[in-house]
């Protein structure tokens, strides 16, 4: 097969160009466990508040033995149960989320938390909050905690616009 | 406008496409500074999920 010498030019820088990004995604993915969420935890939404995880004394933040932070909370019309989420900025953080009724999203801006949250599913999103960029996107405090936002950005019924919550992150130690 | 020659004519005809060659680099290292900087310094940077 006759290849012109402009074809071969072509497909090597393409071949470097495909290999720097996927080379890139593979480093982030292994050095630093970035990938998306891929949980896959099923629940019944009906009994949601029955469950042990999901019942309204056990939402919130809880610090785990390894350092790490469980966040747990439930998705509803129109609103996110607990109201006011406080977590600390620079440590590893895990969201866990439910629905007890209908599709909901999850984004929190400043940072790649942006999840959806699907009725029979728990979603389980790892991440950590950085400081500097959630700042920008939110309100400083003098205490130096700064709240944004947590929307739902998936259209849940009429009041979608209305469904969202508060996170408040506190400055790394 | 400037006048070729025939033998520069020719050559042009035949010889290798650099300017398509060179565009093409341009090209490559442009997408490849932008890819990176969105990935590093805008997705990275805000923290990893997973």
């Amino acid at each position: 097969m006759l290849v012109d010498s402009l074809e071969k030019r072509w497909v090597a820088v393409i071949g470097v160009m495909v290999a720097v990004m996927l080379g890139s995604i593979l480093y982030t993915a292994f050095a630093y466990q970035a990938h998306p969420p891929g949980n896959v935890e099923t629940v019944d939404s009906t009994r949601l508040h029955l469950t042990e995880e999901f019942r309204e004394d056990n939402l919130g933040v809880t610090t785990r033995p390894d350092g790490s932070v469980l966040i747990t909370f439930v998705a509803h019309r129109y609103g996110f149960t607990p109201n006011n989420i406080v977590v600390p900025a620079g440590k590893p953080l895990v969201f866990r989320v439910a629905t007890p009724d209908v599709l909901h999203g999850l984004h929190i801006p400043g940072t790649n938390i942006d999840t959806m949250v699907v009725p029979g599913y728990i979603s389980e999103v790892n991440a950590v909050i950085n400081y500097d960029e959630v700042a920008k996107h939110g309100d400083l405090k003098a205490d130096g905690s700064v709240t944004v936002p947590i929307f739902c950005n998936e259209f849940c019924g009429l009041n979608h616009h209305f469904m969202w919550n508060k996170l408040t992150v506190l400055p790394a130690f | 406008m400037s006048k070729l020659s025939p033998e520069e004519e020719q050559e042009i005809l035949t010889g290798p496409p650099t300017g398509t060659f060179a565009l093409l680099l341009a090209f490559a290292a442009v997408f490849i500074a932008a890819w990176l900087l969105l990935y590093f310094g805008r997705y990275m940077s805000i923290g990893p999920i997973s």
